[in-house]
């Protein structure tokens, strides 16, 4: 065996025997703080598993592979605040994007936008926000898309936008009246876009946010 | 009212009536980084950084003097730098911004914005003006775009001029090389936040990736921002201030102490009218009625308030209801500001109004808690609190104060309470309400809220009553007894250095200070230790405290 490969094994050896650069007692005061919450942790929690560095994903999502909903909603939870780019974390909260429970569904879409510019994850928001039977949960993904988002280019940024667009056609008035009020906080303009004017009225304002669109499309 | 407001109002009218009556422009910013002391403030400009970010004068690269302003950071360390500063509010006529910027990292990502009240989001009176580096291309914000404007190269030194039309909601911008060719030139581009009615713009700011995922590592120099208003500036009377604390509160406590009635309106956000509504007054010819609502003058009341835009109408339900309260009438005045509540639910200063004129119906409790739990963080409800109880105790109905005492049942269920949970309940905003405090004292928490009303109400009576002294000896003497009670005594620490200062005594003010400072960090209390050492003539230790608020450049 090669110096080189005797070096990967020895570090993966670390890596695994020592919980991925953490000591015991630091994993297990993270638990403690996990566990001694209720449905969030404090800001001082946070920073404390701040402190810690990105090293402390994979545990995270280890507890989070085991855990209940309950559980599972706080992790995805501290994961989003953690704030923290991780694709491997992004992965594992997308497998539970169209899960029943309502809490846990939301805290995911809060959290994969700020993991992740991986472009699954606009789509995965656009498709909850348009078709899921929970109109809470349409209105949190409008949200998620609106703020969330912070590790996408302004190439990446399209998609989005044009999604929301597309939300202005919806037959369904609140899926309309979400997609404009997230167009609205990404361009601070509404282009005369109303909800819950006559088709011919809303049809003029797609028109004008397409016309947007394109112009958008250009400077890229 | 105040002047600013009706200055504010004044500018509204030049647009309506699309007058071009600008003198000379104005130069409102102006920093080369060179020799000049430069003093950051509540009213010039802070710098936001956090571990080993920069942002520091520095004298290796300039593009012109000796030095220029150096931002560097890593990406993902939790914060981004930040150069950001105030200047007079504009909301007509030209407004020319102009600066050198250098990148010496290709990946680098800044941004530099001008906003107005709304500050930093897209929008009327919110981001009108955003240039972005993004590593790859400088873009500018036109209509919600960020179009490409050029590609920088490394320690090239380039200039931004960007001249913004805020009657037409348009800019030019032209950008320039170090030759002096210039590479970019686009007129008549939309503001950032596309066209709307109006824009106001009083904020600059510089700053690294806002989220966090690049590096920044930039140079700017000769910044300057000018406008073809005549402003002439409100002079500093302190490095990066203003006015002083005691000033503040001078100027509101003026005249409110003779009875009862309403506190002057600070902005047109008091009666929450925003830019929407200011776009639909103007739009509907009403904007002398508001003048002549919100002036100096005695309001003029319109005939048929019908057609009157609902704000409006608020507003003169508000005047109304002020002129009775002064005329003694507070049962007809009550009925007025409930009115204007009714349009304007969330009104600070219809909220404010409405406890001040039930004053001397309510319970001093009901009064303290009601202020308490109005959500704007403001001077004013200080000034209203002592208002009120100097009223309560002018008109007889507290009789002669005493120090309120405790029991002794309630002073050992407070020492039977964990340190956070006394933290927790010296507070004001958990100690004066009932489901807050509860929790923390199932048993005794009605002996408490009695016993901490009581030394609110007789605080403020002294501090209503102007009598300082007697003021800042009775927090000094509560700040004693929480002390030994265990409870964090900060906040009457701060009201025993008030007094001191509204004593004009600095020296006292300065020993409470410190030990608050020492003991319990409570927020803005650096400022005015800066305030203090100003007024006792020591400049380094002013700037000290001034500067852990108000961050000012590294040196290099």
């Amino acid at each position: 065996m090669t110096r080189t490969r005797w070096m990967l094994v020895l570090l993966l050896f670390v890596y695994s025997s020592a919980g991925f650069g953490l000591t015991a007692q630091e994993t297990a005061a993270v638990d403690g703080m996990i566990d001694t919450s209720s449905h969030w942790l404090s800001e001082e929690k946070i920073d404390a598993i701040q402190s810690l560095g990105p090293a402390i994903i994979p545990h995270i999502l280890d507890r989070y592979s085991t855990s209940d909903d309950q559980q599972q909603a706080k992790l995805a939870g501290l994961l989003s605040e953690l704030g923290w780019q991780s694709e491997e974390a992004a992965k594992v909260l997308l497998w539970d994007i169209k899960t029943p429970d309502e809490t846990l569904r939301i805290n995911i879409q809060y959290a994969l936008g700020n993991l992740s510019s991986n472009p699954v994850i606009v789509q995965s928001l656009l498709d909850n926000m348009r078709n899921d039977e929970n109109p809470l949960i349409r209105d949190k993904a409008a949200c998620a898309l609106s703020n969330n988002q912070v590790y996408l280019t302004m190439r990446q940024r399209y998609p989005l936008l044009r999604g929301l667009v597309d939300g202005l056609s919806d037959p369904k008035a609140q899926v309309r009246k979400i997609s404009i009020k997230a167009l609205k906080i990404h361009t601070g303009q509404k282009m005369g876009f109303l909800a819950d004017a006559d088709p011919q009225a809303r049809n003029a304002a797609i028109q004008r946010w397409q016309a947007w669109l394109d112009d958008y499309q250009r400077n890229l | 009212m105040a002047g600013r407001l009706s200055a504010q109002l004044v500018i509204l009218v030049l647009v309506v009536a699309s007058c071009n009556v600008f003198g000379k422009s104005s130069v409102l910013v102006h920093y080369n980084f060179d020799d000049q002391l430069l003093q950051p403030g509540p009213d010039t400009y802070r710098v936001f950084k956090k571990g080993g970010s920069k942002v520091a004068i520095s004298y290796d690269i300039a593009q012109s003097g000796a030095a220029a302003l150096h931002f560097s950071e890593r990406a993902f360390d939790d914060d981004f730098v930040e150069f950001q500063g105030v200047f007079p509010p504009q909301t007509s006529g030209r407004l020319s911004v102009e600066f050198g910027f250098l990148i010496t990292d290709q990946e680098g990502v800044f941004n530099f914005a001008l906003v107005g009240a709304n500050k930093y989001r897209l929008g009327p009176n919110g981001i009108n003006f955003w240039l972005l580096y993004d590593g790859e291309w400088l873009r500018s914000y036109s209509n919600s775009i960020p179009i490409k404007v050029f590609q920088p190269q490394t320690f090239q030194w380039y200039t931004v001029r960007a001249d913004l039309d805020l009657d037409r909601q348009s800019y030019s911008l032209r950008l320039i090389d170090e030759r002096g060719a210039v590479v970019f030139s686009q007129l008549d581009l939309i503001l950032a936040p596309g066209r709307h009615p109006m824009h106001g713009v009083l904020e600059y700011s510089f700053v690294g990736d806002i989220y966090d995922r690049q590096p920044t590592d930039l140079l700017i120099d000769n910044f300057s921002v000018t406008t073809s208003n005549n402003v002439v500036p409100e002079p500093l009377i302190a490095p990066g201030r203003k006015q002083l604390f005691v000033d503040r509160w001078k100027t509101y406590q003026e005249g409110a102490l003779s009875k009862l009635q309403c506190l002057p309106a600070k902005d047109l956000n008091d009666f929450s009218i925003g830019i929407e509504d200011l776009v639909e007054i103007l739009h509907t010819s009403q904007m002398e009625v508001l003048l002549g609502l919100t002036g100096d003058a005695p309001p003029i009341f319109a005939s048929d308030s019908k057609k009157l835009h609902p704000a409006l109408r608020a507003l003169q339900y508000w005047r109304k209801s002020c002129a009775l309260l002064s005329a003694d009438n507070p049962a007809a005045a009550e009925t007025q500001i409930d009115r204007a509540l009714a349009i304007a639910p969330n009104a600070f200063i219809f909220q404010l109004t409405r406890i001040i004129i039930r004053a001397s119906d309510l319970s001093v409790a009901d009064v303290f808690v009601d202020i308490s739990n109005l959500d704007q963080e403001d001077m004013r409800k200080d000034i209203a609190l002592a208002m009120v109880m100097f009223h309560q105790r002018a008109a007889g109905k507290e009789g002669q104060l005493e120090f309120p005492l405790l029991s002794d049942d309630l002073t050992d269920g407070l020492q039977a309470l964990t340190v956070e949970h006394r933290r927790e309940i010296a507070k004001p905003e958990t100690a004066l309400v009932v489901e807050r405090l509860k929790p923390f004292m199932p048993d005794e928490w009605e002996a408490y809220l009695s016993w901490y009303l009581a030394l609110e109400q007789q605080y403020f009576q002294l501090l209503g009553a102007g009598d300082y002294q007697q003021a800042g000896q009775f927090a000094d003497e509560v700040a004693e007894r929480f002390t030994a009670l265990a409870l964090p005594a900060g906040l009457w620490r701060e009201r025993a250095g008030d007094a001191a200062l509204l004593q004009n005594l600095p020296e006292l003010a300065l020993q409470h200070y410190q030990v608050v400072n020492q003991e319990e960090l409570r927020y803005g209390i650096e400022l005015k230790l800066s305030d203090v050492y100003f007024l006792l003539g020591d400049f380094d230790k002013e700037r000290h405290f001034r500067e852990s608020v108000y961050t000012n450049f590294d040196q290099q």
